[in-house]
């Protein structure tokens, strides 16, 4: 389903009648550059009926791992935000009206299972994703080395406006004197171990996400066919 | 600008309005939104506790193929310790006899007859430690009430703040939302204490506003008061760690180590009142 079987079959075949063993190479050569780099007009942002099914699942599953297993699982203290993996993700192959939906519902299901204040994750996921699709041109979409280079901002910036938000938030139910009293340890023992914990797990599911979303999506590539 | 531009920034706009209001719904107080976490809660922490279960599965059975030799080596060594139980029998009834007279001491005799306790499993929790809430897998079904106390065999854990059907949300004490009375069990002095921000990981509670005449030191005990009504008397909630003074206000604040280590709880239990 994500990887062109035949192209790679062609790489390693030698001898097929009509074609040599270097055509095979650079065909395969030509593919694997377009799974990374994208070609011109070959991603179609547009939602269709089984990227939604795929979305919806993606966000939901990645909910119930990270409760099932991740939570368990900390590196010096701190746990993956693997929904905020996904939904970035999806977002940056998405419209924006779309990746708004996704966020908000997320959300939504996020404050419904374990959340705080009813709403705060909804809002917040909201316009990470809403954000995320706007920055996103449609010249990058579906261009996997793009996501990965530009991947670490977006989770950084998140997880710190996350966590301000929710400090924020805390301060004005409690009524706290201070926002941050040590905002040196605040970014170096909760922000940054967790954005790279979560950035890890962004580039683990960057292909497959990726690819799942340009196959399920219309297909609109030119120029090159390896079927 | 396009028509579908300008509607999806109103419904942002709107959506967005919403989502306040609820959120400051949420924070007041009162504040409580028990209805949809009843009808949508449930469901999916039915799910979610489902993959827990299936998850510890594999890992238990992972420990079992991986730990056989070292299980062996506890065989044999509890085979010897076998051998020494009837010297230990005596000392078991002298501490059973110490440990009901502590009980009574701490009033722990009054929970059996005032409280039921229904242990529970906790199945979620905050994935961005932001905020220090769990889920467990008992609800108003299991006959868990809103406000009810949740404690562990080392001591306080939180409140019971939302009921589903067969979930329930709990507030933890370390939560900067939480504060209740207390008596450092040395000097029976009656002292606040609040939950501290997380913002560095780290669990902790203060014991703030301490009057000029305190006594109080490191290494004290403190246990739940009866004075407030938010939590029964005589929990175990912490030990003093640290008391420093200001020296511009002269006002101390002390910080108290939880009894509980939440980042290693799996199980609690639920005090619900008879």
């Amino acid at each position: 389903m994500f990887l062109n079987t035949k192209a790679i079959k062609r790489f390693f075949r030698k001898g097929k009648s009509g074609e040599s063993a270097s055509g095979a190479r650079e065909s395969f050569r030509l593919y694997t550059r377009s799974v990374f780099l994208g070609g011109e007009g070959d991603f179609d942002a547009a939602l269709t009926r089984r990227k939604l099914a795929f979305s919806i699942f993606a966000a939901v599953l990645s909910v119930i791992l990270q409760e099932a297993i991740f939570n368990d699982l900390r590196v010096f203290g701190a746990k993956p935000n693997i929904l905020l993996a996904v939904i970035v993700l999806i977002s940056m192959s998405s419209e924006p009206t779309f990746a708004m939906f996704l966020g908000l519902f997320s959300g939504l299901a996020v404050d419904v299972s374990f959340g705080r204040y009813f709403g705060f994750y909804a809002l917040v996921y909201m316009y990470v994703c809403f954000l995320t699709a706007l920055a996103v041109r449609p010249a990058f979409k579906g261009k996997i080395v793009f996501y990965v280079s530009s991947g670490p901002v977006f989770i950084f910036a998140y997880t710190f406006v996350l966590g301000f938000l929710a400090r924020f938030l805390s301060l004005y139910a409690s009524r706290a004197p201070h926002l941050y009293e040590d905002f040196a340890g605040h970014l170096l023992r909760k922000i940054l171990p967790s954005s790279l914990y979560t950035y890890l797990f962004f580039l683990v599911l960057a292909v497959p996400v990726t690819l799942a979303l340009k196959k399920l999506g219309r297909d609109r590539r030119k120029g090159i066919d390896f079927d | 600008m396009k028509k579908r531009t300008r509607i999806t920034l109103f419904a942002l706009i709107v959506i967005t309005i919403l989502l306040v209001v609820t959120i400051a719904i949420s924070a007041s107080p009162n504040g409580s939104f028990n209805a949809v976490y009843r009808v949508a809660g449930t469901p999916l922490t039915f799910i979610t506790n489902g993959f827990k279960k299936a998850a510890s599965g594999i890992s238990d059975w992972f420990s079992y193929v991986t730990s056989y030799k070292s299980v062996k080596a506890e065989l044999e060594d509890l085979r010897e310790k076998n051998a020494e139980l009837p010297i230990l029998e005596d000392e078991k009834e002298r501490l059973i006899l110490e440990n009901n007279e502590l009980r009574r001491m701490l009033g722990f005799d009054d929970y059996a007859s005032d409280y039921t306790l229904i242990s529970a499993q906790i199945v979620a929790e905050d994935v961005t430690d932001w905020f220090n809430t769990f889920t467990i897998d008992r609800g108003v079904n299991d006959g868990v009430k809103r406000g009810a106390a949740v404690i562990s065999p080392d001591g306080l854990v939180g409140i019971v703040t939302e009921e589903g059907l067969g979930s329930s949300k709990i507030l933890t004490i370390v939560d900067e939302n939480n504060a209740f009375m207390c008596r450092v069990s040395r000097t029976n002095e009656l002292v606040r204490v609040r939950g501290v921000s997380n913002e560095t990981m780290t669990y902790e509670l203060r014991i703030d506003r301490l009057s000029s005449s305190s006594s109080i030191d490191v290494g004290d005990r403190i246990v739940t008061a009866d004075s407030g009504g938010v939590y029964p008397s005589g929990l175990m909630v912490g030990t003093v760690k640290s008391v420093s003074v200001d020296r511009g206000t002269g006002i101390a604040t002390a910080l108290v180590e939880p009894a509980v280590d939440l980042t290693l709880l799996s199980k609690v239990f639920i005090m619900i009142e008879k």
